[in-house]
């Protein structure tokens, strides 16, 4: 391992700077996939619904 | 700087693109500038945010200092602000419409500060060094810092645009998922 005597000058800075983003960007990314998935699932639900109400009046007629 | 510089072009570039849909919104009412312009902005603010906080990281080494109040430095605090004001207008009223339109009309006062974080560091004696890159002359830095500088704008500004798509497909399915509800009673 470099002795840390060696290290680049300021890299708690660079460590910092580069966390922040790293974080930010998964946060971001992760919540908006998120998001879609959630969306996505929900329309296809309320999909699903509707068509089970369209088709309850004519099951109705045939009893 | 391979972090600060594109958060910077990011901030700037969506507003940009939040004063377009704030115009498109008023002047033509188009309703998918509204729900772009509702998911550009926590984009916007976030980048504005990451590069006030890289930049008050660098800072620290290289002038000593956290924060000053610079033109530059000030003039992007205001950007944040800008966008912190338009995600909560556009989300504050009842009626969607109405916070649309503060919001745009917001988004549209808010581009006088474009210019001014762009011209900054020329008109005012700045902490800040002026600018490393210009569409005129060559760039006041090494090329080996050049194009890792350029890949990385490059790429963070296609995370943002992906990011941004999402999104807005995410607020459109929500919206659909919604209006579906709402037009017929569920069993």
């Amino acid at each position: 391992m470099m002795n840390p005597a060696h290290w680049p000058p300021h890299w708690g800075f660079v460590l910092a700077s580069y966390g922040l983003v790293v974080m930010a960007l998964i946060i971001t990314t992760g919540s908006s996939l998120l998001r879609l998935r959630r969306a996505g699932r929900r329309l296809a639900l309320m999909q699903r619904l509707q068509a089970k109400t369209a088709n309850q009046p004519d099951r109705q007629e045939k009893d | 700087m391979y972090l600060h510089v594109p958060m910077a072009w990011l901030a700037s570039a969506d507003y940009v693109l939040l004063a377009l849909c704030g115009m498109l919104s008023l002047v033509w009412r188009h309703p998918l500038a509204s729900v772009v312009a509702l998911e550009a902005g926590p984009l916007g603010a976030t980048a504005a945010a990451l590069c006030l906080m890289t930049g008050s990281l660098w800072g620290k080494p290289g002038w000593g200092t956290w924060w000053v109040w610079d033109a530059r430095l000030t003039s992007m605090l205001v950007l944040f602000f800008l966008y912190v004001g338009h995600v909560l207008t556009i989300r504050a009223f009842d009626d969607p419409m109405r916070g649309q339109r503060a919001a745009a009309l917001l988004a549209l006062a808010g581009v006088v500060d474009l210019p001014i974080i762009k011209f900054s560091v020329q008109w005012w004696n700045t902490l800040h060094q002026p600018d490393s890159i210009t569409l005129t002359g060559a760039p006041a830095m090494a090329m080996s810092m050049f194009h890792p500088l350029l890949v990385c704008t490059v790429g963070f500004t296609l995370t943002g645009l992906a990011l941004l798509l999402i999104r807005t497909r995410a607020a459109l399915l929500e919206r659909r998922a919604q209006s579906l509800a709402l037009r017929e009673p569920l069993p």
